[in-house]
This record gives C-alpha cells, structure tokens and sequence, in this order.
C-alpha cells in the first residue's frame, strides 16, 4: 500500500495517531449524524396521508433496503434489532464505498473489521443469554455430551474472526489491485492512458460490487445468527 | 544456522505464492453453485429471484477458504517480503 497521510495530535507527551482510514471514517459519522437529524426532523413534519418525497421518501427506501436484508432472518421476537442493524449497514455500505472517490476504505483496516464482529458478537451472546439465563446458556455449550465442551466453544469464537477476515480480505485485495493497476497505468504512459478506458470497470467490480455484496453477507450471516438463539426456545 | 536476510525474503515470497493455491479448490466450489444455480433457475424460472439470493450467499461463504489463503499471502509479503 501507498504510504498515506496521517494525522498526529500531540498534547504534552501524549501522542495519538489516526490513521486515514480511521479518519475517514469518523467523516462519515460525522456527516450522517448532520443527514440523520435533518432527515428526522423532515420526517416528523412530513404529513402521513401523502405520498413521501424529497428526503424522507430516500429515508424510506433506505429502511426497506434494511429489512430487505435482515427481515428473513430475524425473528418476530428479535425484530427490535432492526435499528441496530440498520445503523451497522449503512455505516458498512458507505465505508465499502469511499474508494470511489479515492479515500482509502475504512473497512481495508483489520480494527475497523473486528470492531462491527465483535459488535456482532456481543449482540448474538446478550441475547442467547437473555433467552434462558446464564446457567441454561453454560449448559448448552455442553450439549450432547460434556466432551465436546472445547469444540462447542471454538464453534462460539469462531464466527467473528470469520466475519472479520471475510470482510478483510475482500476489500484489502480489491483496493490493492486497483493501486496496481493504477501504477501500471502510471508506468506505462503515455501508451497507458488508453487503460483509463478500464478503470471504471475496475470500480465497478470491486468497489461496487464487492463492497454491496460483502455487506450483504456479513448482515445476512449475523442476523441469522442472531435468529438462531431464539427459535430453539420459541418452539 | 544463520539465514541469509534475502532467503527469508525470498522464501516467504514462494510461500506466498504457495498459499494462494487454495484457490484452486474455491474456484471449483464456486463454479459448482453457480452450475447449480443456472441448472435450478431453468428448471424453474419463477423461483429466480430467491435462487439467485440463495446462490450468491453460498458462493460468499465458499469464498471464505480463499479468502483466509489470501489474508496469509498478504501477511507473508507485507511482514516478511
């Protein structure tokens, strides 16, 4: 990867160091926290008996886009997830896409990866042990038999650092073939700008396609986990 | 026994190299669903739109074999090479 831009704050001794993809990352946050408070605000004036437009029809095809994703899975009991999981989403899908313009993907750092995992990870065991206490959840890692304890708890931690490599490498790959590219592109000038002509299938694929799709998976995975700590009590 | 710095380099670079043969095996896997999916879609076309979801996320999770290949010949020419 290209050497790229850091920030350094420095108070006194005290050194911090932020990444450009954390950086852009925090950008996003804070440019949809200013979208979300607007758009709530339209939403609370916008007048129910008419057609939606403008921003809070956007707003609403932006929550269908989320159930669309995370409905079949979850269960009617564990539908109040839904807000979560549309936060995750939209944060995922507007990192996955930044390569668009040129901003290194918050998602191509490993952190970034493990954090929305280990989120997911915590939301999947708060609700098995919500679902029948922390006994009940102890017995069932020992389920059929008490020798099979050790497997069922790499089955527990295994999910995550899967989500999380999944997610990694994808996006990792992808921004590394499109720099290479570009530095062949480089190289070879000035008979390479006749490759320009190539570039934007390159973002097509792997930012576009990649990114829609691996957000796709990761929420299509957790919330079917998510779903399966309650059907077993449920019937 | 001492190594010579440009013979680890060059090692972990082949080792690499080695790793992404995992690929192999994910190509064939997704190959095979994806046989499967067009086989399924014309036997039964109004079903399209589920077989297609359906595929795509089987192919994403047989991707994760590669995937992990990937990662490792990543970690091997950035630490090592």
């Amino acid at each position: 990867m290209s050497q790229v831009s850091e920030i350094i704050i420095r108070i006194g001794d005290f050194k911090l160091e932020i990444q450009q993809s954390i950086f852009v990352w925090l950008c996003i946050c804070f440019f949809s926290m200013f979208f979300f408070y607007f758009a709530g605000k339209k939403i609370e004036k916008a007048d129910p008996s008419k057609a939606p437009k403008g921003l809070v029809y956007v707003c609403e095809e932006i929550y269908n886009l989320i159930l669309y994703v995370v409905q079949g899975n979850l269960k009617e009991t564990t539908l109040h997830y839904v807000p979560m999981f549309g936060t995750l989403i939209l944060l995922m899908l507007v990192s996955n896409l930044t390569g668009l313009i040129g901003l290194q993907n918050p998602t191509s750092n490993v952190s970034f990866n493990a954090t929305l995992a280990v989120t997911m990870w915590l939301m999947w065991q708060y609700q098995a042990i919500k679902k029948g206490g922390f006994v009940a959840r102890l017995k069932e890692l020992t389920e059929p038999m008490w020798l099979l304890t050790p497997l069922n708890i790499i089955g527990e931690l295994a999910p995550p650092i899967s989500l999380t490599m999944r997610l990694f490498g994808n996006i990792l790959a992808g921004s590394i073939i499109t720099l290479m590219i570009y530095t062949l592109i480089k190289n070879i000038a000035p008979w390479g700008y006749l490759g320009l002509t190539l570039t934007p299938f390159i973002h097509m694929y792997f930012d576009v396609f990649s990114g829609v799709i691996q957000t796709y998976i990761f929420f299509t995975l957790g919330s079917f986990f998510l779903g399966q700590q309650v059907s077993k009590e449920a019937e | 026994m001492e190594f010579n710095q440009f013979f680890v380099q060059g090692m972990a670079l082949l080792g690499a190299g080695i790793a992404m043969v995992a690929g192999l095996g994910q190509g064939i896997g997704q190959g095979f669903a994806a046989g499967k999916g067009a086989e399924s879609v014309g036997r039964n076309p109004e079903a399209s739109g589920k077989i297609q979801s359906i595929m795509v996320l089987g192919i994403a999770l047989a991707e994760t074999t590669g995937i992990y290949s990937l990662v490792i010949a990543i970690l091997l020419i950035f630490v090592k090479g």
